[in-house]
Formats: structure tokens, sequence, C-alpha cells
């Protein structure tokens, strides 16, 4: 009986911890998490587009850590530069070429987004950043997907307004 | 004796258990893995700078997954990573000074540096490349118990500074 006990325990061991091991996903596990980090991307671009920042800053976590013109900056300073962001630009379009995304546990996934971003400033100038890309690291926060970093890199054209 | 076997059974389950609760982390375990990563990444620039390309690559993951994002916008592959950290015939001297630097434990597992710096390079031709402010963000994954960059992305823009001119 007592051996019985034991054995039954061992069960509850290792039956117990087995979905800790949550590195191990299968693909249709992937497939899904891929699926959900590139709908919060699209949503935070459709967002940027509509210059909604305070729409496309709920999918960022008050933590982050994000590198803009080759700086290190902090969540306020991000967002900061989106409350500002309606004050210069009059219209912003993104067009992806390319998004790749990479699952590395059940929590946590990066993606490498490639397009082009172009601005049509209130003074009238153009400015086109092509290529622009984003690497984005996400992290599950209770149900949601948050970005926890992020790098945005690229070299803006400036096209002054009343010129070809 | 029951009741005995079943407790001690129940606390190797919760024992047992754990340890796999790898994300709640202690300072301690987060300041030990800041300590190994910023070695990491102190090495792997070292290393590229004295233009020992098979001790730099060493510390980049060995995958399909791997991924170089660099300033003009092109994209590595581990296999290009290797062929470019290999072609240097036109370098007589690299640097990359590191302004400031912040490093993220993610997990137990997975590390974000990222680094402001000046990037400067004299070619063989007399022609020097600088690019100042220059970032770059390295992720780390700890693999068989090595930390590896499995993601790097670059910013800055390229300055030519023509042989004779200033």
């Amino acid at each position: 009986m007592k051996r019985n006990i034991f054995v039954a325990a061992l069960l509850i061991f290792f039956v117990g911890c087995s979905p800790q091991q949550s590195d191990q996903l299968n693909q249709q596990q992937k497939d899904q998490i891929t699926n959900e980090v590139k709908a919060v991307v699209d949503s935070a671009l459709a967002r940027m587009q509509r210059l909604d920042g305070d729409g496309a800053l709920q999918y960022y976590s008050p933590e982050m850590v994000a590198v803009g013109d080759s700086s290190i900056i902090d969540f306020q300073a991000y967002k900061k530069g989106w409350t500002d962001l309606p004050k210069s630009v009059a219209t912003m379009k993104w067009t992806t070429t390319q998004c790749q995304c990479m699952v590395l546990t059940k929590d946590l996934a990066y993606s490498s987004l490639f397009g082009k971003a172009e601005m049509l400033m209130k003074s009238g100038d153009k400015i086109t950043v092509d290529p622009q890309i984003y690497t984005s690291i996400f992290k599950r926060v209770g149900n949601q997907w948050k970005i926890i970093y992020e790098h945005g890199s690229g070299v803006p054209v400036i096209q002054k307004a009343g010129k070809k | 004796m029951k009741r005995n076997t079943f407790v001690a059974a129940l606390l190797l389950f919760i024992v047992g258990c754990t340890p796999q609760q790898s994300d709640q982390l202690t300072q301690q375990q987060k300041d030990q893995i800041k300590k190994e990563v910023k070695a990491a990444a102190d090495s792997m620039m070292a290393k590229f700078e004295r233009f020992d390309a098979d001790g730099s690559i060493e510390y980049y993951w060995d995958s399909p997954d791997f991924t170089k994002l660099n300033v003009d916008g092109s994209q590595n592959d581990f296999q290009t990573q290797k062929k470019s950290m290999n072609n240097v015939k036109w370098l007589t001297a690299v640097k990359v000074p590191t302004v400031s630097e912040k490093i993220t434990v993610v997990t137990k597992d997975v590390a974000i540096c990222v680094r402001e710096a000046k990037l400067e390079m004299s070619l063989k031709s007399g022609d020097r490349l600088t690019c100042d402010p220059f970032a770059y963000t390295l992720v780390f994954k700890n693999i068989g118990g090595q930390w590896k960059v499995i993601l790097s992305h670059e910013s800055g823009i390229i300055n030519t500074e023509k042989a004779g001119k200033k």
C-alpha cells in the first residue's frame, strides 16, 4: 500500500511538473503564437498610421526599453515621442515588406519588421524612411502580448516643401 | 506511516517543481546573468576589434534562425555574418567604444544587451568610416551553458571621410 501511494505521488510529481516545460512547443503552438504576435504588430501599425499614440502605447510594457535615433530611451521618453508626433506630423503611411516572427518560449517571442514609412509634415515637408526596420521583443503578460523592447532603424530622407 | 509517506511525496512534488519557475529570478541571479552577458558582449567586441573573426563568431548562434540587421537595412544570416567577419582585408583598424549600455534580463535564459557606441573604421585606401551615434542590440540566449547572440540589430548613419580630406 505504502509503495502504491509513493508511486502515485511520483506520478503526480511528473505530471504536475510537465506543463512547466514551456520551451518545448509544437509547431501548432508556435504558429498560434506567431499569429497572435503578428496581430499585435498589425494593430499597433494601424494605430500608428492614425497617429493614435495612446492606442499604440497599450501594446507596450511600462518597463520597456527602446532604441530610437541610436539612443537608448525608456517608456516615458517613448510615450513623449508619441504624444508630440501629431503636433508636427499631418499623415503617416506604413507599407510592410516583410515581417518575421521567432517564438522563444510560450511567453516570449520577437519580430523583425521591414517596411517603408512615409510622413507628410504639417510644414509641408515629406519624410521617407525606406527601409525602416523594427525589432520588437514581446512578452506575454496575463493574456496580452506586450512589447518589452524595441529597436528601430532607418535613414530618413527629407523632401522640403515645394521641392521635387 | 501512510500519512508520512504521502507528506514526503508531496514535499518531493513541491520541491521538484519549484526550480522550473525560471522567470522568478532573485536580484542576485539577475546580477549574475548581467555579469555573464556583459562579459560575453565585451569579449565578442574585443575579438572583433582584433580581427579575430573565428573568436568573435563563437558568440553567434550557428542556426538558420540567427538574424543580424545591419545599419544599411540589409540582413545577415549566420553564414553571411561569418563570411562578412572574415572579409576584413580592406580594413586596417576598427574600434567600437561603448558610450552607455543597458542589460535587461528577460528570463534565466534570455537577456538583451543594448549599447550606445561609436563606430570608427580605417580603410587601407586611407578613407575613414565613422558612425556616431551608433547603437546595437544583442539578444542573448543561454544555449548549453553559453551565452549566444540569437539576434542583432544595428543602427546609425555612416559617414565617409575621404583620404587626405578633413
